[in-house]
């Protein structure tokens, strides 16, 4: 294990960096030298010049072309402007090579050498070595270089090998081969002046791709899972902080503490972690296009959402505040760092990057103490350009920690528990040097919110349908938050006809719609996968009645399309079977007397329905098979009367989605022997064995119920 | 028109900087390899590579010495009707012939 400031100050040969970012500097002396000279040559006032005096013009003219064509000399070299960029792109596929790009070729080999001196293996590696070689000469070869070591190691094997010199490969390959693309960022990682602008293979543009990462940042509140919220630690310090960023992981989540520290003053850490694995573009910052552009955009999604948690944690003005990110985290940290109004806001005094590309990112605050800790084989924090074999000088006063160990293998160097791990074990000093500095953190969390990170501000589930005024009901279980809302549920209500005279036998005082000598019976399925009352399953009996003040035989009909506010007709419920304690006890305390809970399996496919009540031994109904053709349907809200502690209650359930009717379902129910409500009401209906006379349902709706209000007594 | 010649002597002088920013670039590669040719750590091919960079260097060090002297000569240089130019920005004189390396 090895650590130290860079190669620059560390290592068996620290002449070579020195040397090589001499040579870099020589290359760009040369570069600027060679821009003059094209600029002279495409200056149309010397050209006019020249027309006006043709013979010394003639030879101005020769003297400066040859100065940048030479090959003996500056070689091809036309720089800067349009002409120069013309010319070097020219220059660049035909192959030709110029004074400025063989200096900066030397220094590269060089970064490559010193790197090699302080780790063997490398040298001591003969694929890489093949490779290293080929690119150090460019042209021909490099590619089959890197398939054989892929074709030996493998992709994670190849990455391995190359990681502590794969910035310097990458530049030097960019600069000697026919893509003309890539040139300018291969300069800007071989000498170090910022930031890789494009792929370094292809020449495509960074900054593009990253600018397709969109949105203003958003952080949900949201709760750890039993097993997180085991891990992580009562008082803060550094292991513990990195184990609360392990415990969460990768996962487009933020934490953000209130610590007290041994002043007994409140501070705040805000912890980031990396990439969220998946989908490349989700709606997390933290997706792959979200690491990219947080490495090189200065503000990006990612560090966007990181700002709306801590505005959301209300940390106050002025209180101290600490970032802590692994990988696309520490990115993004820096990236907030650089926030002029977060500066503003708080006294920003700790980021520590684990394993981040942020070699050209710099916080807003000269003050605010920047550690970064790095593995020379970890590749991430070389994506910005400036890998191990950096010889430029690291920024003044960040703490670099830049070390290797002999367990290297990319990625499983780039965790963060391996980087836990070595700050643990293997770099003591690290390890002190970054507690002392983050003592004033040290103490116990106070309070700890846990983050669910988006690019962009959340729609409300079912807005605006489901954006009303709320309020918590209480009951003897416990409040029941009102309206009770369902964001995503499914739907079937099946219609029975029954005997009249059995319908009026158990409605109360309700009068049951008659079509002859039949009623009306409806059984109504909901499978409510999200809710306010969480995910259960709703299956409720009732009976079409009339308007309890105004039975009309002929009326109710009209009265059945009005809407559901100005409707008296309504269903009579008898039982309702509730999938959940949760959702069983919210209905006998709210709605009604009848329900109660059971097992229930809920299938609805749109084209079958597959429906059972109570378990195998004691099953209370089964509804099974498939619905027939379907036809577009209004969605179909609905007027409830149940009873509730002897009081026939209305309440309205609303409805919003797409419905189907089905006219000619192929269903059939079937009651089992189970004793409750719900079976006895079947039964006393007479619906066993009976096929609905038409179903109509949705596979996706929102529904919203109110509480019931009393109608007039049972 | 003592402005359209300004153009050639600025850029005369620009070059003449250039000369003298590769001449210090030069000794700077000799140094270098004279720094590095004992130190142990120092790849095989370092010396030939920058004796090489300082020649062409040198070489072209020497073009751009010779574009400048081109460009003194193009801005001072009569106009066709006779007239002194006039305002021109004049380049220091060099400071010595320079001869391409054998």
């Amino acid at each position: 294990m090895t650590a130290g400031g860079g190669p620059g100050e560390a290592g068996a040969a620290p002449r070579l960096p020195a040397a090589a970012r001499e040579l870099a500097e020589i290359a760009h002396t040369l570069r600027e030298a060679s821009a003059h000279a094209t600029a002279a040559l495409a200056d149309p006032r010397i050209a006019a010049a020249a027309c006006r005096a043709p013979r010394e013009g003639w030879r101005a003219q020769r003297a400066l072309a040859r100065a940048v064509t030479n090959p003996a000399g500056l070689g091809w070299a036309p720089s800067g402007g349009a002409l120069g960029v013309l010319g070097a792109k020219l220059g660049g596929f035909a192959g030709a090579t110029s004074l400025p790009v063989s200096v900066m070729t030397t220094s590269l080999r060089l970064r490559i050498a010193e790197v090699a001196a302080a780790e063997p293996a490398l040298a001591e590696d003969p694929l890489v070595r093949r490779l290293i070689e080929a690119a150090g000469e460019g042209r021909a070869g490099v590619a089959g270089a890197l398939r054989a070591l892929i074709a030996d190691r493998g992709a994670a094997g190849a990455l391995t090998a190359l990681s502590p010199v794969f910035s310097e490969v990458l530049a030097l390959h960019a600069l000697l081969d026919r893509n003309p693309l890539n040139d300018h960022t291969a300069w800007l990682i071989a000498t170090g002046a910022g930031a890789a602008t494009a792929d370094p293979l292809t020449g495509l543009s960074n900054r593009v791709i990253a600018r397709l990462d969109r949105g203003l940042g958003a952080a949900v509140r949201t709760e750890p899972t039993a097993a997180e919220a085991a891990r992580f630690c009562r008082d803060a310090s550094l292991l513990g902080l990195l184990g609360d960023l392990t415990a969460i992981g990768p996962t487009g989540r933020a934490l953000v503490l209130t610590v007290r520290g041994p002043d007994d003053v409140e501070r705040y850490v805000l912890l980031a972690p990396g990439m969220r694995m998946g989908v490349p573009d989700d709606a997390s910052p933290a997706d792959l296009l979200g690491a990219f552009s947080s490495t090189v955009l200065d503000s990006g999604p990612y560090s966007r959402s990181l700002a709306k948690a801590i505005a959301d944690h209300r940390v106050p003005a002025g209180a101290d505040l600490a970032l802590i990110g692994h990988s696309a985290g520490g990115a993004a940290v820096m990236s907030l760092s650089q926030d002029t109004a977060l500066n503003a806001r708080h006294r920003l005094t700790h980021v520590i990057a684990i394993g981040s590309p942020i070699d050209f990112k710099r916080p807003a605050n000269p003050a605010t103490w920047v550690a970064s800790i790095t593995n020379r084989h970890d590749l991430i924090p070389s994506l910005d350009g400036q890998g191990s074999g950096n010889c430029f000088e690291r920024r003044p006063g960040w703490y670099v920690v830049d070390y290797t160990d002999p367990t290297h293998l990319f990625p499983a160097c780039h965790s963060l528990e391996q980087y836990a791990a070595n700050i643990e074990h293997d770099l003591p000093e690290a390890r002190a040097e970054i507690e002392q500095r983050l003592a004033p953190y040290c103490g116990p969390v106070a309070e700890r919110r846990l983050y669910q990170l988006y690019d962009d501000a959340r729609r409300p589930p079912g807005f605006p349908f489901l954006t009303v005024a709320d309020r918590l009901e209480p009951t003897p279980d416990g409040p029941v938050e009102l309206p009770a809302r369902t964001s995503d549920a499914s739907s079937l209500t099946a219609w029975f006809t029954i005997d009249a005279a059995s319908a009026a036998a158990v409605t109360g005082g309700c009068v049951p719609v008659r079509v002859g000598p039949w009623a009306l019976a409806a059984l109504h399925v909901h499978d409510h996968r999200a809710s306010t009352l969480g995910p259960h399953h709703e299956i409720t009996l009732g009976v079409l009645v009339h308007d309890p003040w105004c039975p009309r035989p002929v009326g109710v009909w009209w009265d059945l399309l009005r809407r559901p506010q100005l409707r008296g007709a309504g269903l009579r419920t008898l039982a309702t079977a509730l999938s959940t304690p949760a959702a069983g006890a919210a209905h006998r305390n709210v709605w009604s007397d009848d329900a109660f809970t059971a097992p229930v399996d809920v299938h609805l496919d749109g084209r079958t329905a597959a429906l059972t009540v109570g378990s195998p031994d004691a099953r209370t109904l089964t509804l099974a098979g498939t619905l027939g053709p379907s036809g577009p349907w209004r969605s179909g809200d609905l007027v409830l009367y149940s009873v509730r502690k002897g009081a026939v209650l209305r309440s309205l359930v609303r409805t919003h989605g797409p419905a189907r009717l089905y006219p000619a379902p192929r269903t059939r129910l079937h009651v089992g022997a189970a004793d409750n409500a719900l079976a006895d009401g079947l039964r006393a209906l007479g619906l066993d064995e009976a096929r609905p006379i038409l179903c109509h349902g949705s596979p996706r709706r929102l529904v919203r119920r109110d509480a019931g209000a009393l109608v007039f007594p049972a | 028109m003592p402005t359209r010649r300004r153009p050639v002597a600025d850029a005369a002088a620009l070059l003449l900087s250039d000369v003298e920013a590769v001449d210090r670039a030069t000794a700077r590669l000799r140094v270098l390899m004279r720094r590095l040719q004992d130190v142990q750590e120092t790849p095989p091919w370092f010396a030939a590579v920058i004796d090489a960079h300082i020649t062409a260097a040198t070489i072209a060090a020497a073009d751009l010495a010779r574009a400048a002297s081109c460009l003194r000569a193009l801005s001072e240089s009569r106009a066709p009707d006779g007239a002194k130019p006039e305002g021109t920005t004049v380049p220091p004189p060099l400071e010595h012939d320079r001869r391409l390396p054998e």
